[in-house]
């Protein structure tokens, strides 16, 4: 009481209303703004969770505001992941009903953010059995169903809700009984270069002695040689051509030469523009597409070799520009960070057998599988294998690997069964496991129904 | 003054009643809207049917039409054309909506969930030359709401209902009443 009789009530308010604001407006403005964040967020928006703006335009979005925010990053993905419960379906009046239950035309109905407590598998905060609002009368529809619980639709390799590319009946159907192992057991191999090549028939690679790099800051011979002998100088791309920084044309005041996250990043898209957008649509560059500093590795939620806490993702994380080696890139990069079960134990799986005797030549280009051939899937268009640098599109669920990767090599069920063991997984698909699903049991009585069905159309047919 | 500045404003009563005579005269009731948007929906889809499936699958035998018609490189069915296009308007938000419904759907979603759909579906199967048209609301909103007969008109059409484990009817003819197209424009 003495020291509010001194002081004065009001200025002691005041001052410490100033050191409040103070303290939170440093967290707001300059700091990780995490005192404001309502709740933890998900771990596929950790990463941006101090970017407010990237999901609230402004502080009360209309649903509609918020729905865009989703779709601006996530749209591209379920195009390609073929909806099946896209917003456009449920738009029709006819649905008012089910939509009164469940609104499926709003991301937030499945996906709240902030709510650590609630959020499941994929990020979804509703209770697994929120099939039920739609599909009650499944077991009606199909009998074989009848014994299954709501909260089982969503068990891995039956059903997801939004892709279910390698999921659904007549793919089952088409592939059922094909073998653990395919008799051509083979990855695509990416052809870029040779696509290149045969688009410029009369490109030369440019000598050593052709470089332009010799004023840029570090230049050393080391570098020079590196890159006289990797595909950038095969293919013309000179030291300039990475290191000039463009506005140097038109502003007299900026540098000469690029650096920083310029260098390491915006340069790269001057080539490789869909690899770049890959890779900030995923989980390792999307800090990137945010306007924000590259990921670093002790920010990671996953388990990750404390001695490589100090790097940041940007391209040269895993392509060294000046001798890009993608076969480091596809494992070594990954294994340099990567401290989970699921990678620590690649090494000892017959995938990484068979990628050893790939990088040393002893089997044929796409026998081998390391951590890209299946995390960053190479991707068929026209006559170009490319790889898709957004390496969380087919993370999960993780059936949305199975076709552009898993069927490549193997059989469909083995496939659905293999992503389905949890275990099996940490173990990095080594040892045992039970090789079988039981979608396929299902569609073995389908089959069986129907040929049951055309015999006795066919007995109808022939008695009258 | 009086009598001068009344030319003007006679003349201006006279000149919005005209286009107010004219307006009402542009105006469209919402069947004729309904019968007309139908009558591009159908002949699309006949126009597809004919010239594209017809055409390249049955006469030149160059490409089959497919329900999974993605994976199997092969062309949509009309049916699900007529779908897509549904979806697309949809996203537009005019306040025009159509769904292809059926008394007996292969997928269980298409059948008729409201009164009116359910009503309207018994009506075009009952008297299949004749049209259905009704008023609704649904979410407190008003609409009309028009039903059209979609019949069988190819064998492939018949073929794949009948064939389809899903499909809980396998005696469809050619010209029989297979579903219906339910159209409705929400009512301001």
């Amino acid at each position: 009481m003495r020291f509010f009789q001194r002081v004065g009530f009001l200025q002691y308010g005041a001052a410490v209303t100033l050191l409040l604001s103070a303290f939170l407006g440093y967290n707001l403005f300059v700091g990780g703004k995490d005192l404001f964040l309502p709740g933890s967020s998900t771990k596929g928006h950790h990463q941006i969770e101090a970017q407010c703006d990237v999901c609230h335009a402004t502080p009360f979005d209309t649903d509609d505001a918020m729905q865009q925010a989703c779709l601006s990053c996530h749209s591209d993905a379920l195009q390609k992941a073929r909806d099946t419960h896209p917003m456009k379906k449920f738009t029709d009046p006819r649905n008012a009903d089910l939509l009164a239950s469940l609104d499926a035309t709003q991301c937030v109905t499945c996906h709240i953010e902030h709510s650590p407590e609630v959020t499941g598998q994929f990020g979804v905060t509703l209770p697994p059995d929120f099939c039920y609002y739609c599909h009650q009368q499944i077991a009606e529809e199909r009998p074989s169903h009848e014994e299954f619980e709501f909260n089982t639709c969503g068990n891995a390799g039956c059903h997801n809700f939004h892709d279910n590319k390698a999921l659904y009946e007549s793919f089952l159907a088409k592939h059922i009984d094909k073998p653990a192992l395919l008799s051509e057991a083979r990855l695509r191999v990416p052809n870029a270069f040779a696509v290149w090549q045969q688009r410029n028939p009369d490109a030369a690679p440019l000598p050593a002695t052709a470089h332009d790099g010799s004023e840029i800051p570090g230049t050393e011979p080391a570098l020079i040689s590196a890159w006289q002998s990797s595909l950038h100088a095969q293919v013309g791309a000179n030291c300039s051509s990475c290191h000039a920084n463009p506005l140097a044309r038109t502003d007299s005041t900026a540098s000469s030469w690029r650096s920083g996250h310029d260098l390491s990043v915006a340069s790269c898209t001057d080539c490789h523009t869909a690899q770049v957008d890959g890779f900030k649509q995923g989980l390792h560059g999307m800090r990137l597409a945010s306007e924000l500093p590259p990921l670093k590795v002790s920010d990671a939620r996953l388990p990750m070799h404390t001695d490589a806490a100090h790097k940041s993702l940007t391209c040269s994380s895993c392509h060294d520009p000046h001798q890009p080696d993608l076969q480091f890139a596809a494992t070594e990069a990954c294994l340099g960070c990567h401290a989970d079960e699921h990678s620590l134990n690649y090494t000892k799986s017959a995938h990484s057998t068979l990628w050893r005797q790939e990088v040393a030549g002893q089997v044929d280009a796409g026998v081998g599988v390391s951590c890209a051939s299946c995390h960053m899937p190479r991707i068929k268009k026209g006559k170009l294998v490319s790889v898709e640098h957004n390496q969380s599109l087919t993370l999960e669920p993780n059936s949305k690997m199975i076709r552009p990767v898993c069927l490549e090599c193997h059989g469909l069920e083995y496939s659905i069964a293999a992503l389905s063991d949890r275990n099996l997984i940490r173990r990095n698909f080594s040892g045992a496991f039970d090789a079988t699903h039981p979608s396929f049991a299902l569609v073995r009585e389908r089959i069986a129904a129907k040929k049951a069905q055309k015999q006795r159309a066919r007995a109808t047919k022939s008695n009258q | 003054m009086k009598a001068k500045s009344l030319i003007p404003s006679i003349s201006s009563l006279a000149l919005l009643t005209v286009l107010g005579a004219h307006t009402a005269v542009a105006e469209i009731s919402p069947q004729r809207m309904a019968d007309a948007i139908y009558a591009v929906i159908e002949s699309d889809r006949a126009v597809y049917t004919k010239n594209v499936v017809n055409r390249l699958q049955n006469e030149e035998e160059v490409i089959d039409a497919h329900e999974y018609w993605e994976d199997e490189q092969a062309l949509p069915l009309p049916a699900q054309m007529l779908r897509m296009g549904a979806e697309e308007v949809a996203e537009k938000d005019l306040g025009i909506t159509y769904a292809l419904l059926s008394t007996w759907p292969i997928n269980k979603q298409n059948e008729a969930v409201t009164e009116i759909e359910k009503k309207g579906m018994e009506f075009i199967v009952a008297n299949p030359t004749q049209r259905f048209y009704s008023e609704e609301v649904l979410a407190g909103e008003r609409y009309f709401t028009a039903i059209y007969q979609d019949i069988a008109v190819s064998d492939a059409c018949v073929k794949c209902h009948n064939d389809h484990l899903d499909s809980p009817r396998d005696d469809f003819k050619i010209g029989d009443v297979m579903g219906g197209v339910v159209l409705r424009i929400k009512l301001d």
